[in-house]
Order: structure tokens, then C-alpha cells, then sequence
């Protein structure tokens, strides 16, 4: 089990720099496989240029990323696909029209003969979604009809047939109600179960805390703070959301007191 | 299979307001209404058309109104591919036109054996379907407003190149040609069936196709999935212009000659492809449905004229149908976009 000393990703010294606005200064992190992290910070701290720098849709001015112990240097997001780095945007990237199925194989249908492969693709299609234990009733409904859970299943779906192995989700359950987010909150656990990493973002601490395994802190570009989730508590990780930097009660108190006398 | 049973586990724990499970039930009656009610249209209208005609059922008569949509029929399969990959493609009916100019001016005027004519008319119509391409794909412009400005062009240099007068073609063998029968079945409802065959197997059945539904759905997802989104309308534009030379050409056969009125109205095919529920923001649709939307329109037009009634009356009948068919594609959508 030497794979399981390096993690899958390592990222140091990410920086990012727009004008005069500093967006990453240097940010750092590590996620093992079968990792949840979730990365948590206020509006502007840097989360999205950071996932952005992740995903190949931005270079980082400087630092390094490493994927399975291999500094990588990602031009597109289609390298990062191919290094198996998989991120859901919010908006899914679906063709509602289409079917379950094709929608898990756009882009890359199965071919027999000159033909598409429609069997095998339904089979695979639903083969890959019950391992993900995904609630959807038919691979050949067309994706329009399906709830927002459903459609996160299908995206995440995809993403798991073409060979991801880190999952970068942004705000995936930011326009779902109770019900359906606990669905695509499963739909993480289940990843994590079938050894994959996830890199969560999310304003949702109480999603958050319901199935990361770690807790990422970023603040004005830095990584202010990382916790395992059972060494801290919702409070910290707020305090260090909210005060920028890693404070003991005592000093949030006195904080808390000199901004809000009693 | 433990896990299968609870990846189908449907519906029973989905409280309302958390998924369209609710209203995927209720109104099963209007899907039904919206995927059959045309197939039901054509049958009623052959049963009343048969009740009050007694010409109407004979074989004739019904090869007689395959002959009449097969032009109609050929453009609106191109129509319906364009809109499947999101394109609206106007300049059809000016490029029949303009095609079956082509084919009467190279072998009437310059000794062109018909076969080359032929050839060379169905080349210029793909190479203004790559104009049409170019000048959408290339400056971002819809594809409404570039085809339609193409297609005046093309309508005013048939215009230009005839005088606005018709040009005959000599050769009788080509005339003759589409008038010939297979098995009795007449060669312009040969071609018909072809291209509805050939383009249900192009979108249904290949790669290509596939890509077409995804450009038109969601180009922006289907370039991330790495379709060659500019590829798949370059293809479009062509087949659809492709389309229109064939109809030109066949337009040319059965009127012998060409001439810049010639093409019918683009309206027709539109109401024929509406008919068929095919939507106009593009991604979906299937393209037998237009076919029945042609067949709808032929038999209606054909029934109309058996049992001699003033033809204006199927213009007023054509308007509701439109009217009609518009409405269908509008909730249609509604229900997909929900």
C-alpha cells in the first residue's frame, strides 16, 4: 500500500493574481484517496479561482500540482480529464433533450459497426449509476424530466465513466431542497466508498459536516486553517471563516467582546 | 442485486415540491396527445376523406399524393435536421428555386450532358450551404437572419440569371426520368422514403447524429464534452442546403424545367415540421414525425381537391393547422423546460 502514502493530489504554492487583487496567495492542500475535503470560505476568499487552477480552466501563476505523486502542468480542461481530475460545475453541463444515457456517454458514445451502441451504452449507463446507488428510473428518460438530485446523479454519473478519481464539486447542492441534497450528499459518500476523492465546496456547513472527512479553510487567498472534522467543531471552522485565521476561543472571545461589548 | 433494487426504487419517498414526480403522472394524457395525436389527425382525415370521396382510397390516388409531398417532404428534412442542431435554415425554398435554374440553364443552354448538370447543380446548392456556415459559425451571426439574407441573394440571382422567365429543358429522358414508376411507385416517393430513411439512420443511429441533438440541445455542454460543436453546423448547413439541391433537382424533373418561382412556400414545410412537434430551440424532435406532418398537409391538400372544395379554403385549413401545430410545440416545450 505504498499508493496510499501519496495522496492523490497535492497542491503547494498555488498563486493567482488578477490586477492588483491578490486572489491566491500561496494556497496549499492534500487529498488522500477516499477523501472527502471541503472547502469552505467566505464570498471572495479564493475558492473558485482555487478549483478553477484544479480543474484546467486556470494556470496559476505560480506553484505546484501534483496528481498521484507526478507534478502535472494543465493547459485545458481536457488534460485534466484525462489526468482524472472531474469537475461537476453548477450548472451540469447537460443536454436536457438527450436521454440519461447519452448524456453519460456525450462525447464519447459506443460504436458497433458504423453504428452507436445503444444497448451496451444503456447497460453500462445503468450499471455505472447503480453503483453510484443513484435514484434515477430510467436510463432512456430524457434528462429535462429528471429532479435536481437526479441531474446531479447523471452529472456525477458521467464524470465516473470517464475515469475520474478526484471530483471537484462546486456548491452541489446550492439549488437543491432538503430531500434532494441528502441525495447527492449519498452520492459523495458513495464515491469516497468506491475510493475516489471529492473536493467540496460548499457554503453549506451542515453539508459539509455530514460527510467531509476534512475541512479546508481558505481566507482572503490562504489557507487559514484545516481540520479533521472529528478534531474540530462547527464553531472553529466558523471562527476561522469568519476572523480569517486559526484563533482559540479565548482570543475569539476577547474578539467578540471588543466588537460587541456585552 | 441488492444494489439494483435500490437504484429503481421510484418515486414512493419523494415528498411533493422536491421532484417532477407528481406531475409526470397527472397530465400523462396530454404526452399522449402530443407523441400520437397526429398519427390520430391522419387517420381521421383518411377515414372522412374516404367516407366522402370514393376516389379518395385507390391506389392512384394515394400515389398520387406521395408524388405531390415528395419535394415538400425533402426540404422539410432538412429543415427538421437544422433545427435539431439549432438551426434555423431559410434559404431552402430560394435554392430550389435557384438549383432547378442551375440544372435547366447548363443543359438546356450549354449542351451540359444532364447527369453533370445535375452534379453541378447539387455541388453550388452544398457550397451555399457552406456560405451559410461560414457567415454563422464565422461571425456569430443567427442563423435566421444569415440564411434569410442568403437566401435573397440566391432568390435574386435566380431572378438575374432567367430574366424572370422560365427555362425549358430538351432533354425529355430527364423528365421522363422522374416520372418513372419501381413496382409502380413513382421515382419522387422513392426518394422521399430514402432520404427519411438515410436521415433517420444519420440521427438516430450514428455518432454524428448524436452530436447533432447535443450541438442543438446544449452547445456549450457539448463542446465541454468535446463534440466539435463548429464541425457538427458546418455538416448541417451543407446537408440541409444538400437537401434543398435534390428538390431542386427532383423540382426540375417533374416541372421540366426551372424557373425562379419555383420551390413552393417555405411556410408549408414549416407547419409540416411544427406539425410534427419538432421544436424550434433546437436538441429535439424526430424526424418521421415531420414525415407525418407532410403526409398530414398532402392527404388534407389532396382530400380538399377531390371533393372540390374552393381552394382557399385549404389555405384557411393550412393556417389552423399551423396555428395548431404551433400551440402543440409551444406546450410541448414548456413541459420539457420545466
Amino acid at each position: 500500500m505504498s499508493g496510499s502514502e501519496t495522496p492523490l493530489l497535492k497542491a503547494y504554492g498555488i498563486s493567482k493574481r488578477y490586477g492588483h487583487v491578490q486572489a491566491l496567495a500561496g494556497v496549499d492542500i492534500e487529498i488522500a484517496r477516499a477523501e472527502v475535503v471541503a472547502l469552505v470560505g467566505d464570498n471572495g476568499a479564493g475558492k473558485s479561482t482555487f478549483i478553477k487552477t484544479l480543474s484546467g480552466v486556470l494556470r496559476p501563476d505560480d506553484g505546484t500540482i501534483e496528481m498521484r505523486g507526478e507534478p502535472v502542468r494543465m493547459h485545458s480542461p481536457h488534460q485534466a480529464v484525462a489526468l482524472g481530475i472531474a469537475t461537476l460545475y453548477q450548472d451540469l453541463a447537460l443536454v436536457d433533450t438527450r436521454s440519461v444515457a447519452a448524456n453519460l456517454f456525450l462525447g464519447r458514445e459506443f460504436k458497433r459497426g458504423p453504428f452507436v451502441d445503444r444497448r451496451r451504452m444503456n447497460r453500462e449507463a445503468r450499471r455505472a449509476l447503480e453503483e453510484l446507488r443513484a435514484d434515477i428510473p430510467s436510463v432512456r428518460a430524457p434528462v429535462a424530466r429528471l429532479s435536481g438530485g437526479q441531474r446531479q446523479a447523471v452529472a456525477i454519473g458521467r464524470a465516473v465513466i470517464q475515469g475520474g478519481d478526484l471530483f471537484i464539486m462546486d456548491e452541489p447542492t446550492a439549488a437543491l431542497g432538503v430531500v434532494e441534497s441528502g441525495r447527492v450528499l449519498e452520492l459523495v459518500e458513495q464515491l469516497r466508498d468506491q475510493g475516489r476523492a471529492v473536493l467540496i465546496v460548499s457554503h453549506n456547513l451542515e453539508h459539509v459536516w455530514r460527510i467531509a472527512d476534512r475541512v479546508v479553510v481558505l481566507s482572503r487567498g490562504r489557507v487559514v486553517g484545516s481540520r479533521r472534522k472529528h478534531e474540530t467543531t462547527i464553531d472553529e471552522v466558523v471562527r476561522m471563516i469568519v476572523y480569517g485565521a486559526a484563533t482559540t476561543e479565548g482570543e475569539a472571545f476577547e474578539r467578540r467582546l471588543a466588537t460587541d461589548p456585552p | 442485486m441488492a444494489a439494483a433494487s435500490d437504484a429503481v426504487r421510484v418515486d414512493d419517498r419523494r415528498p411533493e415540491r422536491d421532484g417532477p414526480a407528481s406531475s409526470t403522472r397527472r397530465t400523462d394524457w396530454l404526452d399522449l396527445l402530443l407523441d400520437y395525436g397526429l398519427y390520430v389527425a391522419i387517420v381521421v382525415e383518411v377515414v372522412v376523406f374516404w367516407w366522402l370521396s370514393p376516389h379518395f382510397l385507390t391506389s392512384t390516388n394515394l400515389l398520387n399524393i406521395g408524388s405531390a409531398i415528395a419535394v415538400l417532404g425533402v426540404i422539410a428534412a432538412g429543415l427538421t435536421i437544422a433545427l435539431v442542431a439549432g438551426i434555423l435554415d431559410l434559404s431552402q425554398t430560394p435554392l430550389i428555386a435557384f438549383t432547378s435554374i442551375i440544372v435547366a440553364l447548363l443543359s438546356a443552354r450549354h449542351d451540359v450532358p444532364i447527369g453533370f448538370a445535375i452534379a453541378a447543380a447539387l455541388a453550388l446548392a452544398m457550397a451555399i450551404g457552406l456560405l451559410n456556415a461560414g457567415i454563422v459559425v464565422g461571425f456569430g451571426i443567427n442563423s435566421i437572419i444569415a440564411t434569410l439574407a442568403v437566401g435573397t441573394i440566391v432568390g435574386g440571382m435566380s431572378l438575374l440569371l432567367t430574366d424572370a422567365q422560365p427555362i425549358g429543358i430538351p432533354d425529355a429522358g430527364f423528365n421522363n426520368f422522374f416520372f418513372h414508376r419501381v413496382l409502380e411507385v413513382p421515382l419522387p416517393v422513392i426518394i422521399l422514403v430514402a432520404v427519411y430513411v438515410i436521415a433517420a439512420l444519420l440521427l438516430y443511429q450514428t455518432k454524428l447524429g448524436w452530436h447533432i441533438y447535443a450541438t442543438g440541445g446544449n452547445a456549450s455542454a457539448a463542446r465541454r464534452a468535446g463534440i466539435p460543436t463548429i464541425a457538427v453546423w458546418v455538416f448541417v448547413f451543407v446537408l440541409s442546403a444538400g437537401l434543398s439541391g435534390v428538390a431542386g433537382v427532383m423540382t426540375a424533373g417533374l416541372s421540366n424545367g426551372g424557373a425562379a418561382n419555383l420551390g413552393g412556400d417555405l411556410l408549408t414545410a414549416a407547419t409540416a415540421v411544427l406539425l410534427g412537434g419538432i421544436g424550434l430551440s433546437g436538441g429535439g424532435g424526430r424526424i418521421e414525425r415531420t414525415l407525418a406532418g407532410v403526409v398530414f398537409l398532402g392527404v388534407l391538400n389532396n382530400g380538399l381537391i377531390l371533393l372540390q372544395v374552393q381552394s382557399f379554403w385549404g389555405t384557411i385549413v393550412r393556417g389552423v393547422a399551423l396555428l395548431l401545430a404551433v400551440i402543440m410545440v409551444s406546450v410541448r416545450e414548456k413541459r420539457m423546460a420545466r
